[in-house]
């Protein structure tokens, strides 16, 4: 907030005077946390392009109409962001508002349950989505690790994730690196896949390692391959070569329950 | 005398009593041979349904019932499509595959059908990942929706009716059952107009035998427009994927929707099994009255025809004839009414199955030849069994005491 130009003050101060005052209508529109840069007529635009720019989140609080849930949602909302104004920026978008649109056909967010937040890291993935009801800690939650947000954006574009675990003391890199890349050659998935490299050392991946039950101690590289809507189907210790990734992803899609085809009976292999 | 000609001449012996006699053990025959046939294919369709559709849960309006898992969106209550996102961004495991539904009723060339809005999963797919980094620790059970990117395949539409879920829709694309393709003469690329707006038909649906055949699938949003309606839809269909992930999900969206109602397949076919055990133990209490009724008329009949007619046994073994002639008189006359009236009531029976049977259980009924032999068997043993207590008194006649009597 080291640029913060003299609108924003007063931006700020309407934002944390607001839990003290009701909060009409035309505050939660027009509250907007962070500088903005020109994006159309769009607020919510200009300040995912200036969250995207300066590497901050950005969070939306979308709200249909001003009614109770709205406003005490929202006082919830300017709490939180008012505590990380910092690492933030934060808006209120009505869905009625033709200025914004654009931002509402953009997240597809017209027939959502409201009040609705989103929010989105740095590099345009939506980190969480949180409908009608929300506390502190859950927007606390929307901050993920780099790795995360890589992972969250390409699961979010449909692409197939080869999540590359990998640091000086581990072995089979190389081997391991190499059946990413040539997997990612292949024309057949080349558009659809995205390689994220990740650092088992880095302490502010241990929650993701967590979730994804990979030991950040490993002694080999591990490789993990995600799908939309964002499950690992595959986890590659050590060496992997392209085809033992072709093979998984070619399971993952014929499987006896691909698509969720299996019936009541579990997931048996059936006809 | 042949035995041919004396077995027809008796036949036709007390004619009315013959006659009742027919009719009951048809009457009987084809009762049980047309619970027979309906239960067989409405067991069939249930199991079928189960089989295809186990795993999957229907979120409805509170105040909705149904007996028919095809026709869940078949009523006039509706929900908020808003549900579609709070399913969607909600954490529980299991709802990848949604399908939002709202119909409508149209009249396209003097005829009704359904015209039913879905939404396609690409206008959701997303939001599934908005549950931030707690998605990727959801257990991978080897049944999830692996999706790998990439470009639907044309031929996808077609399988709407068998995966109930529809990856692609244009706001004025549309996908027609086999029965509307059929009644209106249309086909792939051709244009149709619902609502007043045209509509380019990208599928004919294949045939199943479900009311699905005769509806109209369009996008959901453009028949909200169309219909004049809110952002509301008839029922949300979650294609389960295995039972036991079903099991948890109906609680947890339960408490996610209080204000919907949530059932599971195993709920809905619940009545139609009912009625199928139902069926089936009517079937075995017309079977006890065919043996009970049929054979007691059978038998009385022939005690009768017997004391009637014990001078002509008399005079006949008078001129020769052995008691075993006698026997097999009665008894082949007792075996012909059992085969024609076995075969008739099949006939019958199967007919009456295979025409009310698809509106009365809502299933298609095809005939079944094997219960043919079952009829013919049951109908030619009643009718030999009621009737050999008699034929063996009347081969025991002594001829000397027929005579004494006239």
């Amino acid at each position: 907030m080291s640029r913060r130009e003299p609108t924003h003050a007063i931006i700020m101060a309407i934002v944390l005077l607001g839990p003290l005052m009701a909060v009409p209508g035309h505050v939660m529109a027009q509250a907007v946390q962070g500088r903005t840069v020109s994006s159309g007529t769009s607020k919510g635009l200009a300040a995912i392009d200036a969250g995207a720019r300066d590497g901050k989140y950005t969070f939306l609080f979308f709200w249909k109409e001003n009614d109770q849930s709205a406003q005490s949602m929202y006082q919830v909302f300017q709490s939180a962001m008012s505590k990380w104004s910092d690492s933030t920026y934060s808006i209120g978008i009505q869905l009625t508002d033709a200025n914004e649109k654009p931002v509402v056909d953009k997240f597809g967010v017209s027939r959502a349950p409201m009040p609705l937040v989103l929010a989105l890291a740095p590099n345009g993935a939506v980190t969480k989505g949180l409908p009608i009801k929300f506390d502190e800690n859950q927007l606390r939650q929307a901050f993920v690790s780099s790795c995360t947000a890589k992972c969250l954006k390409a699961i979010q574009d449909r692409k197939l994730v080869l999540l590359c675990v990998q640091s000086r003391r581990t072995q089979f890199n190389d081997a391991a690196w190499k059946g990413a890349r040539d997997f990612k050659a292949d024309a057949r998935f080349a558009g659809a896949t995205e390689i994220v490299p990740l650092n088992p050392d880095d302490p502010t991946e241990a929650a993701f390692l967590k979730d994804l039950q990979v030991d950040p101690r490993t002694p080999q590289a591990v490789t993990v391959l995600l799908a939309p809507p964002g499950q690992p189907i595959a986890k590659f210790v050590g060496a992997v070569s392209k085809d033992q990734i072709v093979g998984k992803v070619a399971s993952a899609q014929s499987g006896p329950c691909a698509n969720g085809q299996c019936g009541p009976g579990g997931c048996g292999p059936k006809k | 005398m042949k035995l041919r000609t004396l077995v027809w001449r008796e036949l036709f012996e007390r004619k009315s009593q013959m006659f009742t006699c027919f009719l009951a053990i048809v009457l009987g025959i084809t009762t049980v041979v047309a619970i027979k046939n309906v239960t067989f294919y409405s067991e069939k369709a249930v199991a079928r349904e189960m089989d295809s559709l186990g795993a999957n849960v229907l979120v409805l309006p509170k105040s909705v019932t149904l007996q028919d898992y095809y026709s869940a969106d078949m009523h006039e209550e509706v929900i908020p499509e808003e549900y579609v996102m709070r399913l969607t961004m909600s954490s529980i495991q299991g709802v990848d595959n949604l399908s939002p539904k709202l119909c409508v009723p149209v009249e396209l060339q003097g005829k009704n059908f359904t015209l039913t809005g879905i939404l396609p999963k690409e206008e959701f797919r997303a939001k599934a990942a908005w549950g931030g980094v707690g998605i990727f620790a959801r257990p991978v059970q080897g049944c999830g929706t692996i999706d790998v990117g990439g470009e639907p395949k044309p031929e996808d539409n077609k399988t709407l009716v068998r995966k109930r879920v529809i990856e692609t829709l244009d706001t004025h694309e549309a996908l027609v059952g086999a029965d509307v393709a059929a009644a209106l003469g249309t086909k792939e690329d051709d244009s149709l107009t619902l609502l007043g707006e045209p509509f380019s038909i990208v599928a004919v649906l294949p045939q199943t035998g479900t009311i699905d055949d005769s509806r109209i699938f369009a996008h959901l949003h453009t028949v909200q427009r169309l219909s004049g309606k809110d952002a509301v839809v008839s029922c949300i269909e979650i294609v389960g994927c295995c039972e036991e992930i079903s099991a948890g999900l109906v609680d947890n969206v339960n408490k996610l929707l209080p204000d919907a109602k949530v059932v599971t397949v195993k709920q809905v076919v619940a009545t139609q099994q009912n009625v199928n055990h139902m069926m089936g133990r009517l079937s075995v209490i017309f079977l006890v009255i065919i043996v009970v009724v049929g054979g007691a008329g059978i038998a009385n009949y022939m005690y009768a025809n017997v004391f009637e007619r014990r001078r002509e046994i008399g005079t006949l073994m008078a001129l020769g004839a052995e008691s075993g002639l006698v026997l097999r008189i009665f008894l082949l006359k007792a075996l012909l009414l059992g085969l024609v009236g076995g075969i008739t009531g099949f006939v019958i029976g199967t007919t009456l199955a295979v025409t009310l049977g698809p509106k009365l259980a809502g299933v298609p009924v095809l005939p079944m030849p094997v219960l043919a032999l079952w009829a013919v068997g049951i109908s030619a043993g009643i009718t030999l069994l009621a009737s050999y207590f008699p034929a063996r008194r009347a081969a025991r006649l002594d001829p000397c005491a027929t005579f004494q009597e006239v």
